[in-house]
């Protein structure tokens, strides 16, 4: 008779121990398993509903912000160009040397180099010719001028019923920028400080830029007549 | 009425496992069927919650894919807001520039200041400096300008650069002002 190698009891014992142990086993495995699956969906869902909640937060200020931006937009690019903006300046300080009676001489323009910030500078150089109170209004008038202009030296000589005088400004520009935000990435609106920076732009003199409409074909009834 | 079996073993006892291993044999089976049980249970609730989770993806998902249609056709309106904070940005290092208008003001005081008699032949003003050239035939009226000059809080410092006296023209001088 063939002798079992384990006695009855371990036997027993054995297939209950090892059933319970696979289960035990595929359990662990599908706990981890499982788990994993959960866990991925709710990072990818946290993700998917943030990116949601920016992109409404983003829509609603577009929305709002609307209908004022486009005349924001206009102001700023007038007050800080993306080109060199030599002769917006001379023909705005013509304007004024015409307000205040006062003539305009040698007018130069030189580049002034990269000024110490994120925009750069241009400088114009003039001479003008008129009563002192008139160079005077002409200068202060200068400061409320877009493109942003600066003094940078005047010099008048009061010999005489006329002063002559010459004057040095620095005008700005700034390139415009070239690459919009992420779709996802979150945009705030204007702060408080930008607001109140937007309404004193608001009291510079704009260039008065003319757009000529292009004529069509006329027709002459008598091309070879006066 | 189901009469009920007895439970008969007509092998020697010693032959068979042992009461104390059966009880345990049992225990492990009652362990097994509840193990399963609850894995069964697990494995159904965690299907369930991973579906209702790609639902919930899908759904917003889709919800996203329509705000980007909205904020794409707003795109012209984000562009614009970019631009004005950027330029806002640069002029607002501009305003740390040193410029002429704070000084520049004093410019008609010192005029009128030579109203009193003394006559100014120049002025320049860069910033942070005003530069004053002059005559007066007496010293009075010199007198006079200078103190005007020199109660102004905005000029921190005055340089009298040059004074000389000739007795065809009087008096000439040349001042340094220095605002900052």
């Amino acid at each position: 008779m063939k002798k079992d190698f384990l006695p009855l009891g371990v036997r027993v014992l054995l297939g209950q121990v090892g059933l319970l142990a696979a289960l035990v086993l595929i359990f662990a495995i599908g706990f981890k398993v499982g788990l994993g699956q959960v866990g991925r969906r709710r990072a990818d869902l946290a993700l998917l509903r943030k990116n949601k909640e920016i992109l409404t937060a983003k829509r609603d200020l577009l929305t709002s912000i609307a209908p004022q931006v486009a005349s924001q937009a206009g102001l700023v690019t007038a007050a800080l160009p993306g080109r060199n903006p030599a002769l917006l300046v001379i023909s705005q300080i013509k304007k004024l040397a015409v307000a205040n009676g006062v003539v305009l001489t040698g007018i130069k323009v030189g580049l002034s180099g990269e000024a110490k910030s994120r925009a750069a500078a241009v400088g114009v150089s003039m001479d003008m010719i008129g009563p002192v109170a008139s160079v005077l209004d002409l200068v202060s008038g200068i400061k409320k001028i877009a493109p942003i202009s600066r003094i940078d030296k005047v010099e008048l000589n009061l010999t005489g019923m006329d002063t002559t005088s010459s004057l040095e400004v620095k005008s700005y520009w700034a390139s415009f920028p070239t690459r919009l935000p992420a779709l996802t990435e979150p945009v705030a609106g204007l702060t408080k400080a930008e607001e109140n920076l937007l309404e004193t732009l608001a009291d510079l003199t704009l260039p008065a830029l003319v757009t000529l409409a292009p004529s069509g074909p006329v027709e002459n009834p008598n091309p070879f007549g006066e | 009425m189901k009469a009920k079996m007895a439970n008969i073993n007509l092998l020697p006892s010693d032959l068979g496992p042992k009461a104390s291993v059966l009880r345990l044999a049992a225990l492990l089976k009652r362990l097994t069927a509840a193990a399963l049980a609850i894995f069964c249970v697990f494995s159904v609730l965690t299907i369930a919650y991973v579906v209702f989770l790609n639902t919930q993806i899908k759904k917003v998902s889709a919800e996203g894919e329509v705000l980007q249609r909205s904020i794409k056709a707003l795109e012209e309106t984000e562009q614009k807001l970019f631009l004005v904070k950027d330029r806002l940005a640069s002029i607002k290092s501009l305003t740390g520039a040193q410029t002429l208008e704070a000084g520049f003001g004093d410019f008609e005081r010192i005029l009128t200041s030579g109203d009193s008699g003394v006559s100014l032949t120049k002025i320049s003003a860069s910033p942070g400096e005003i530069r004053i050239w002059g005559a007066t035939f007496t010293s009075r009226p010199l007198g006079d300008f200078l103190e005007e000059v020199l109660v102004n809080p905005d000029y921190k410092t005055v340089n009298l650069a040059m004074f000389a006296y000739n007795p065809a023209t009087g008096y000439t001088f040349e001042l340094g002002v220095s605002t900052k």
